[in-house]
């Protein structure tokens, strides 16, 4: 099929409602996982910072303020079903719709030119918002677009390592929970931590943010994946951060890896460390133009 | 809990101890990094004395209309990134410092030294910051935006936890100390 005008209006207006839903709503799963990490934090001081957590995600929504001040870098990311789509105008409409939800929302402008820090003003710019796009067959509908206002708290702890092959399992772990310890209190934990491994040295950074955006309670689709996840979990929890940096059990509200294929001589492994507030929301495009938001 | 009311002075936060949970009621600053970098790199004075006053390290986004300021966002920020300037912060007397993350060894000795605290507040917890604020009192060097110098007035503005007393006691770096021995002895276990 086709896309008319109609259809790319759509796209920028889903886009603009999932930026602003994305600071204001907590995925469920992320709201579940932290009221259980209450119960199972003992340390009273981490408790009585999972307890403010939870408050603030109730104030927030009661009387619609943003969660965190950050607004994020705006990143996308598109599943496509098998249809014939404009490119240019795809990533054009969610530009536009980035801008609209900064500028109607009031929302803090943070996209600056790396070197002389001058500032975009709404969010946008020639490489904001960061789109990813993918083929997914298997999608009801037509477009599922995934907003991820990425607070840099957190993205600033994330890591990149190209491991030998020869490092193997332990390897990865032993980056994994250096990565983390590193972090410690500074990225806003507990937190969701989303592993890469394997792809090329730009493929692994976005498995890893695959990862971080990945619900919790989700598993990863490849069997070893998922053992790492169970095991990295644990493997975190023991480094005693605990939410904030307090000290405590909870470092992590969950562990999400993703894997792929890489080169006989490569080990790329990646950590996105994601702030316990997991930023995120989802909708589906209908082949009717109808939008379905997900979750929250 | 306890509650104490701004600006501080020696004998109100005598006691605190690490871990203690605060809620602060009366007039706070906030600025950030552009502020502190006015007051310390371009030498230009505060504009209010800030003797036991207590600063909120972050940058409020607000619309402005006619003289009224309302702030639509504010949360704490890395207090890691004022570090430079926290010595010279507090020798103006400075009594409270409010950010989120640890501060280094380097300056733990400043809040001894000067009788001061340095609370820790939940990063990203931006709700509970923003619906504290009663209102906007002044603002000033509006060419920095959010990065301005505010004064505000909050109503039990909490919980804050104290992660520096005023012995030099450091929460987040015994925590970071505890972490780095757990991280050797789990690289065993792997």
């Amino acid at each position: 099929m086709g896309f008319t005008s109609e259809f790319y209006e759509k796209v920028r207006e889903v886009s603009e409602a999932l930026y602003y839903r994305a600071l204001t709503v907590i995925p469920k799963d992320v709201v579940e996982k932290i009221r259980l990490s209450y119960d199972t934090e003992d340390s009273p001081l981490g408790k009585e910072v999972m307890d403010t957590i939870i408050k603030n995600i109730e104030v927030a929504r009661k009387r619609s303020l943003l969660v965190c001040q950050d607004t994020g870098t705006p990143v996308y990311l598109v599943e496509l079903g098998d249809v014939e789509i404009s490119l240019p105008k795809l990533i054009r409409a969610i530009k536009e719709g980035v801008r609209d939800a900064t500028v109607k929302n009031h929302l803090r402008p943070n996209m600056v030119h790396p070197i002389t820090r001058v500032n975009t003003g709404d969010n946008t710019g020639r490489s904001s918002p960061i789109v990813h796009v993918e083929l997914n067959e298997g999608l009801k509908g037509v477009m599922k677009i995934v907003a991820l206002p990425k607070g840099s708290g957190s993205e600033n702890m994330s890591a990149l390592a190209m491991l030998r092959p020869a490092d193997g399992l332990k390897g990865v772990k032993r980056f994994v929970l250096e990565t983390v310890a590193n972090a410690g209190g500074k990225g806003c934990p507990p937190y969701i931590v989303g592993v890469g491994i394997g792809g090329d040295f730009e493929q692994v950074t976005y498995l890893a943010k695959k990862g971080a955006l990945r619900p919790l309670g989700s598993r990863s689709e490849d069997e070893i994946g998922r053992k790492m996840e169970d095991e990295l979990f644990l493997l975190i929890n023991k480094l005693g951060v605990g939410p904030m940096g307090v000290g405590g059990k909870i470092t992590a509200l969950g562990v999400n890896v993703e894997i792929a294929e890489t080169h006989i001589s490569s080990l790329p492994v990646a950590v996105n460390i994601q702030c316990w507030r997991g930023e995120r929301a989802e909708a589906i495009i209908g082949e009717d133009l109808s939008i379905k938001y997900l979750g929250g | 809990m306890k509650e104490l009311k701004t600006p501080l002075d020696e004998g109100s936060i005598e006691g605190l101890k690490l871990g203690d949970t605060v809620y602060l009621t009366g007039y706070i600053y906030i600025m950030r990094d552009a502020t502190l970098r006015r007051i310390f790199e371009e030498k230009v004075k505060p504009p209010e004395d800030l003797t036991g006053q207590v600063i909120l390290f972050g940058a409020p986004s607000f619309i402005k209309e006619g003289e009224r300021y309302s702030i639509l966002s504010v949360g704490v920020t890395t207090s890691q990134r004022m570090e430079k300037y926290i010595p010279s912060l507090l020798s103006l007397g400075v009594r409270g410092l409010i950010g989120k993350g640890e501060l280094s060894e380097i300056v733990t000795p400043e809040f001894r030294n000067r009788k001061a605290l340095y609370f820790l507040f939940v990063g990203g917890a931006a709700a509970l910051v923003t619906s504290a604020i009663e209102r906007v009192e002044r603002v000033w060097w509006e060419d920095l935006y959010g990065e301005a110098l505010f004064k505000v007035k909050v109503n039990a503005l909490g919980p804050a936890f104290v992660a520096i007393d005023t012995l030099g006691n450091n929460l987040l770096l015994n925590t970071k100390r505890q972490v780095s021995d757990n991280l050797k002895n789990l690289l065993q276990e792997i």
